[in-house]
């Protein structure tokens, strides 16, 4: 009685889900063994499209490896920046809780918005970056730096850590609250130096905090999309191609929309295995069952 | 009595006679009320206002029709936006459509109607080159609404004073100019090429007046490959001038607009781009901002015509679904009349229809740009609107590898059959 009332009351989310969510998956998933174009009617051609992206598409594998390295940027630019960020503002010095607030403010700019402010600064002709390397001197250093192969990744990294470091800097700051402040009073009649004292008491009862960060971080990196759209959307040459504006150009720009997809199939499981792989490595199976 | 059953006889006969004919006089006043949808994605500019001034002047001269107008983005609509409406619960009874290639795949879904029967009596009022887009198997699928010059090589004028350039007229003088340009720190040639496009479009035109354009179009088209002697020696000019610096390294991650908005600010001398830069000049440049515009020069060695040029015809098709074929062929013979065509003209749309511009007061850096046609024997679409995206994209790429040195010009030839290969073999 009690099972079927549960039911009654979760149906009509139940059905929204079913709606907005379960329908248009299993949609994609037949379309991914489909060549379709969103007009004519969908061609089955089965594994073609999955063939294709694993063996023959090179840009969809190299997507992969920028995701990975846009990722591992993403952990030093926001979670460790914003780390060490929290770490030095959580001393309770007079005017921290404005730095805090300067930190956190470019988290509330869209993520577009903050795409094309940064297109701008990293602009070859007029760009801040640039006109300050001319004002020091160093105008042989000035480049295209969102037009060349070997920095665009790096733009859009770094662009990515001045938005979301503010985030982390918050999660950081209020698990330093949690930490009791006796163990700091004990360290220094020990004598301990501020750089131990963060080393084996900070960092270590940081952890859970520093484990749902980097979780963080994986999942938003593979859900990244709007930034590289607004900033570059894969090139220069697609080396700040990521599975997502890839899947777009195909689906979307050049009407392969079976091969989309395929490729937000292959995405999908991707994602969620590295997601799994990441709660079983860190030993939180009360999150896996 | 016996008279008063002969007049309700009489008034019986009469009301039987006169009832049918009011009944048809009735319907035929009470005309049917239309509803027609009209979309597109002209979102700014006088362009804009036209289309929608258009169809109210239409209602006006037709009070039993609405037209509603649908405007949407240009990239939604050309990406998602038209075939959703046109897959929706309401679509458009009549929409714009660029090039040859979409209009195909419409009419072969239903989408485009034939109007061959309905346009027959007025279509000598359009240019006929600018029929062919629009047909398809000699019938018509659409009319066109506009041509629209794809490339040309904008100039700034005062860069060229400066300098003492004469406009071009063969390749190695064109090559000299870039030259003396790049050693005294000026970008010879700017693109905004973000989305490919626009590099794509002006080395697409160097390529078939090299190759010509039946080798052109047959590559496009996947029934030939692309790394062919002279598609390579077509590319190499492009290499040559990407070797000598003549392009801005960082083209390729600048939208369009910011790249016209860049020229105007004297960051690029030369901008080869289409026939919309008057307008744009017009609604954006500095007042001081003076320009011109040559004809690409001849390419050497070029087997294609060597004064090709390369137009894209916007299109207007009726949706084959509409439950209003004719009123919507008679909206299309109202929007392309003389008249509105010449408004369209003087608000900087070339228009397909003949003397729409003996009539007009068209911007003479248009009339210039149009004018290098009437050299021109051959003709080509911009190939991201006569041909796959996915072809026309993954060309224009492998160009602008070789203008930005990332690949030679038979690399970028091999890169670019590879990354057809699974489209050929599909």
């Amino acid at each position: 009685m009690r099972t079927e009332k549960g039911i009654l009351f979760i149906l009509p989310a139940l059905v929204i889900f079913a709606i907005f969510i379960l329908f248009p998956a299993a949609q994609m998933f037949y379309y991914s063994f489909t060549q379709w174009d969103g007009l004519r009617l969908p061609k089955w051609i089965g594994l073609a499209n999955f063939s294709r992206a694993v063996f023959v598409d090179e840009i969809f594998q190299k997507s992969f490896l920028n995701n990975v390295l846009y990722i591992i940027g993403t952990f030093v630019t926001e979670v460790a920046f914003g780390l060490g960020v929290a770490i030095l503002l959580a001393k309770p010095f007079k005017g921290f809780g404005v730095f805090r607030t300067f930190f956190f403010a470019p988290y509330v700019i869209s993520m577009v918005a903050a795409g094309l402010l940064w297109a701008f600064i990293y602009d070859y002709n007029f760009g801040l970056v640039n006109d300050f390397l001319s004002l020091i001197g160093l105008s042989r250093l000035a480049r295209p730096w969102l037009g060349d192969t070997s920095t665009a990744l790096a733009a859009v990294t770094i662009t990515s850590g001045w938005k979301y470091a503010g985030l982390y800097m918050i999660i950081f700051y209020a698990a330093l609250q949690q930490i009791p402040k006796q163990l700091y009073e004990a360290a220094n009649l020990d004598g301990a130096s501020e750089w131990k004292q963060t080393w084996y008491i900070t960092l270590p009862l940081l952890f859970p905090a520093l484990r749902v960060a980097l979780l963080l971080c994986i999942a938003g990196g593979f859900a990244a999309f709007a930034l590289f759209f607004a900033m570059t959307n894969g090139q220069p040459f697609h080396s700040t191609e990521i599975p997502s504006t890839w899947i777009i150009k195909h689906a979307f720009d050049r009407k392969n929309m079976g091969y989309g997809a395929a490729l937000t199939l292959i995405l999908i499981f991707v994602s969620t295995g590295i997601s799994l792989l990441y709660l079983i490595l860190t030993g939180r199976k009360e999150a896996l069952s | 009595m016996v008279f008063t059953r002969q007049k309700k006889s009489f008034v019986v006969m009469l009301g039987l006679l006169i009832l049918p004919i009011l009944l048809i006089t009735g319907i035929s006043f009470a005309k049917e009320q239309i509803s027609l949808r009209f979309a597109h994605a002209q979102t700014e500019g006088e362009i804009y206002r036209l289309y929608s001034a258009i169809p109210k002047a239409y209602e006006a001269l037709h009070p039993n029709v609405k037209i509603e107008v649908i405007v949407q983005d240009q990239q939604i609509y050309e990406d998602y936006g038209l075939d959703t409406m046109l897959e929706g619960p309401t679509p458009p009874d009549v929409y714009a459509l660029h090039g040859r290639h979409e209009l195909v795949v419409k009419a072969e879904v239903g989408f485009a109607a034939d109007i061959e029967n309905f346009v027959k009596p007025w279509k000598d009022r359009f240019i006929e080159a600018t029929l062919d887009v629009p047909s398809i198997n000699g019938r018509l699928y659409a009319v066109p609404r506009a041509e629209e010059l794809v490339t040309a090589m904008w100039y700034n004028r005062k860069i060229f004073d400066r300098f003492g350039f004469a406009e071009p007229q063969s390749w190695s003088e064109l090559t000299d100019i870039c030259q003396t340009l790049k050693a005294n720190g000026v970008t010879p040639i700017s693109f905004g090429n973000s989305q490919l496009w626009a590099f794509g479009n002006w080395a697409s035109l160097i390529t078939a007046r090299m190759v010509g354009k039946q080798r052109w179009e047959a590559a496009m088209e996947l029934r030939e490959r692309f790394l062919q002697p002279d598609f390579v020696k077509a590319l190499s000019l492009i290499q040559e001038m990407g070797e000598a610096g003549f392009f801005a390294p960082d083209m390729n991650v600048v939208h369009p607009d910011k790249g016209i908005m860049n020229w105007f600010m004297g960051w690029g001398a030369i901008h080869p781009l289409g026939g919309w830069i008057p307008s744009f000049v017009a609604a954006e440049a500095p007042e001081d901002f003076e320009y011109d515009v040559f004809d690409l020069p001849p390419v050497p060695g070029g087997k294609g015509d060597p004064h090709m040029q390369e137009i894209m015809i916007v299109n207007l098709v009726v949706n084959g679904k509409t439950k209003y074929l004719e009123q919507c062929v008679d909206f299309l013979k109202f929007f392309t009349s003389p008249y509105n065509a010449q408004l369209l003209v003087e608000a900087g749309s070339m228009m397909p229809v003949k003397k729409a511009h003996e009539l007009a007061a068209v911007d003479p850096h248009l009339v210039k740009a149009f004018g290098f046609g009437e050299l021109a024997k051959e003709i080509i679409g911009a190939p991201d609107e006569d041909f796959a995206v996915e072809v026309a994209d993954t060309f224009s790429e492998g160009a602008a590898m070789v203008a930005l040195e990332k690949k030679n010009a038979e690399e970028a030839l091999r890169w670019v059959d590879e990354q057809l290969e699974p489209r050929r073999t599909r």
